[in-house]
């Protein structure tokens, strides 16, 4: 593999652990995973560290299927709202992929989210990886402001909580959402290019 | 008979090729097809125009349309928006304040999260325009396609993407008048014309406000900064722009977990909530801002305080 190869290919690798891959992008490397234990290697470290985050027994290397079946399962252009769903579930095959290092600094919360269902947030309590013990991407850059943990020690992330087992209203979420909205779109006023943010102001039937 | 030809097809594209250098050549002179002037040209059309007219405002699978009116100069502007199809809803606001513009951004200090192209000429609402797009940089925003009328420099369209070019929303002038002065009140049929009465809501471009918090980010993508904060109806807000893209941040004590942790989309708009704890008191945090879902979620995860 040359180096532009391998450097584009990481490039696309680092894409998919942000969500932003495209489809050629995708396509890319299920092209040359098949010929790079690179890729195999770094996809089974990250499929290890996905599968430690949902408490899952460690899986094996088939990216292709992985990244195929995210392909199959990838949501079409936004309409209207998505209502609501847990973090970090929705981006283009970031779930498969899992690589990353987007994913291991979100292990320490990742544990703590809640995942809705039917309207009701369930804790997951899951063993916490060593998270030292995996290695980035090459070329994808651990900045040091990256850090999703909070720096000072009082605060921490309340849904650690065991209890928050909790059974919200949806019409309580849906007005928070849309005075948030609204409230947002006020703030954007004069303090972007948008030519007239209040046009995102909720405007429901 | 086909040198005869020849000599045709020659010189026609002898005659098409100097036209479109004499063409090209003018573009350059003038500045036309430089995004970056363009862009310029479209940050003063919007701070300094008077202007009214029509938008069609798309997301998803509906079309929302508005009567718009902006009567322009810095500190002392007043824009008017007013819904022609659905509820019936009125926006005032007067910016007759220092607080606006507050993150107007150079092209330079913007060159450094977002590549800027020229597409080519355009036309929206009647009028010729050129296109420019901007590419983010980094994955932590969208990219954004603006339409710039030829001859004011106002925005004619804006079309916010995913770095993948997938259409979150889509804003465009259907019909457009630019005036030299502009204090008269939107026409009434527009606003009554449904026969329903409602109140105007009259929307306050915030201020610093004074805060007792000083809120801190442990994660922030290199360029938003800081312009906004303050406290309100018993909860915190942070505003953060880069210049083009703007999220803002609503901190509120709670004593129940009364809204589920997650995100929701709605066009280019992200929404993400959260709880954290600090000093033993419970906080939720509600993010929303025009970012991709995976920069929310990332800042609403690392939310801190110095307290």
């Amino acid at each position: 593999m040359s180096d532009n190869t391998r450097s584009d290919l990481l490039e696309s690798l680092s894409a998919m652990a942000d969500g932003e891959a495209t489809e050629i992008e995708l396509r890319r490397v299920l092209k040359e995973e098949e010929h790079s234990e690179l890729i195999q290697e770094r996809w089974s470290q990250y499929q290890g560290v996905g599968s430690l985050l949902r408490g899952e027994p460690m899986k094996g290397a088939d990216i292709s299927s992985a990244v195929m079946n995210a392909i199959e399962a990838e949501p079409k252009p936004s309409v209207g709202f998505n209502f609501f769903k847990p973090f970090g579930q929705v981006a283009v095959a970031a779930s498969v992929a899992a690589l990353a290092l987007f994913g291991v600094q979100q292990y320490q919360l990742a544990q703590l989210q809640p995942a809705v269902d039917s309207g009701i947030a369930e804790v997951e309590l899951q063993t916490t990886p060593d998270v030292n013990e995996f290695t980035p991407p090459v070329g994808f850059e651990v900045r040091p402001q990256t850090s999703f943990v909070s720096t000072n020690p009082e605060v921490s992330n309340i849904s650690d909580d065991v209890s928050l087992q909790v059974p919200f209203d949806q019409q309580e979420l849906y007005e928070h959402v849309n005075q948030s909205i609204l409230s947002h779109s006020e703030n954007a006023s004069g303090a972007s290019e948008d030519l007239y943010p209040m046009l995102r102001a909720p405007n429901e039937e | 008979m086909w040198i005869q030809s020849s000599r045709y097809f020659l010189k026609t594209g002898l005659i098409g090729l100097f036209l479109f250098v004499a063409v090209a050549h003018a573009d350059v002179s003038d500045g036309t097809n430089d995004p970056k002037l363009l862009f310029e040209k479209m940050q003063l059309a919007k701070q300094h125009l008077s202007y009214r007219g029509s938008l069609a405002y798309e997301l998803g699978d509906k079309l929302l349309s508005y009567f718009m009116e902006s009567s322009g100069g810095v500190g002392k502007g007043a824009r008017t928006l007013a819904s022609l199809n659905g509820p019936s809803k009125l926006y005032l606001m007067d910016s007759e304040s220092e607080c606006s513009p507050r993150n107007s951004r150079s092209v330079d200090e913007l060159s450094n999260w977002y590549n800027f192209s020229y597409v080519g000429p355009t036309r929206v609402a009647g009028r010729s325009g050129h296109e420019i797009v901007l590419r983010p940089v980094d994955p932590y925003r969208l990219s954004y396609s603006y339409a710039v009328d030829q001859e004011t420099g106002l925005m004619l369209r804006s079309i916010a993407m995913l770095p993948d070019r997938r259409v979150l929303e889509r804003t465009e002038f259907v019909s457009l008048e630019v005036t030299t002065e502009s204090n008269d009140s939107p026409e009434p049929q527009l606003l009554e014309q449904d026969g329903n009465s409602h109140s105007p809501l009259e929307v306050e471009l915030p201020c610093d406000t004074g805060h007792s918090i000083s809120w801190q980010l442990n994660w922030l993508p290199e360029g938003f900064e800081l312009i906004e904060q303050g406290e309100e109806s018993g909860h915190s807000f942070l505003v953060y722009s880069d210049g083009v893209s703007t999220f803002s941040l609503f901190i509120e004590p709670v004593s129940k977990f009364g809204l589920p942790v997650g995100t929701t989309q709605r066009g280019a708009t992200t929404l993400a909530i959260n709880y954290f704890s600090l000093g033993g008191a419970a906080f939720m945090t509600t993010f929303v801002g025009e970012v991709p879902l995976n920069t929310a979620e990332r800042i609403v995860q690392g939310l801190g305080s110095s307290l």
